[in-house]
């Protein structure tokens, strides 16, 4: 099914957030003083990244799809 | 040109001011809830179930992420704690949802005894009185229960022996299996 000019904006805007995200986790992880907040929010900053990855398979699928 | 370089080594001075473990961890749980946010919007916006399904998926891993952060957050006693609703004010309102409750059955009824109501409006019937059926068994155990505990109390107490029989067969006519008459509530309107 294709995809719509809407569905393809929230993907976009949703990729830019997890982008933001990931490297807003990162920087915590690395700045801050307590071993078991830096521990979790390494754990966040991957998952975040999975995210990202996900919608841009998402969206080459529906590349291929279209074409 | 004076004041400018006196203001250049004021930045340079201040531009590495590390953020407290708190502020790091907020900045992220702040933006962790606005991208579930709008990960809900996106969901609810979504017309093919191909990315919907996607968002929702994304949207139930930054809720975990959101509530791992939180938790670890609560831990460090880097989050404040919530301060529990006030009792009067919950009876209040639990009392004012009651009556809400009891207008909102009315129309209900009403809605079932049109026309319109139908099947949809005979199922629904006969949900609300399963629910009564199990509440009512709830209350016929909590009243086995304590009729049991009466019981024994009469059993080692010192009363005559004819009028522990007679309390005993009165208690005893409130154990049978349906001591309720059946639900009928809803029934017919």
């Amino acid at each position: 099914m294709h995809i719509t000019t809407k569905e393809l904006s929230y993907l976009s805007d949703s990729m830019k957030n997890e982008d933001i995200l990931t490297k807003l986790c990162v920087h915590g992880a690395v700045e801050c003083n307590n071993q078991q907040l830096a521990g979790v929010l390494a754990q966040i900053a991957e998952t975040r990244f999975n995210s990202f990855a996900q919608m841009q398979n998402k969206l080459q699928e529906k590349a291929r799809m279209a074409h | 040109m004076y004041q400018q370089n006196i203001s250049q080594q004021s930045y340079n001075q201040h531009q590495h001011v590390p953020l407290q473990d708190g502020d790091l961890a907020n900045t992220v749980l702040c933006e962790l809830k606005r991208v579930a946010r709008e990960y809900a919007t996106a969901c609810l916006e979504a017309s093919n179930m191909d990315i919907r399904h996607l968002f929702e998926q994304l949207l139930h891993q930054t809720l975990g992420d959101q509530e791992y952060l939180y938790q670890t957050m609560s831990q460090l006693n880097l989050y404040g704690q919530p301060s529990s609703a006030p009792q009067q004010e919950l009876q209040k309102e639990t009392q004012h949802h009651q009556q809400q409750l009891g207008g909102l059955q009315n129309f209900m009824q009403q809605w079932h005894g049109s026309s319109r109501g139908g099947q949809a409006g005979f199922r629904q019937n006969e949900n609300i009185q399963q629910q009564q059926f199990q509440q009512q068994n709830q209350y016929q155990q909590q009243f086995r229960q304590n009729n049991m505990q009466i019981q024994q109390q009469h059993h080692s107490s010192s009363l005559p022996e004819a009028t522990r029989e007679t309390e005993s067969k009165s208690l005893n006519n409130y154990t049978t299996d349906n001591p309720f008459p059946p639900v009928d509530r809803f029934r017919g309107a």
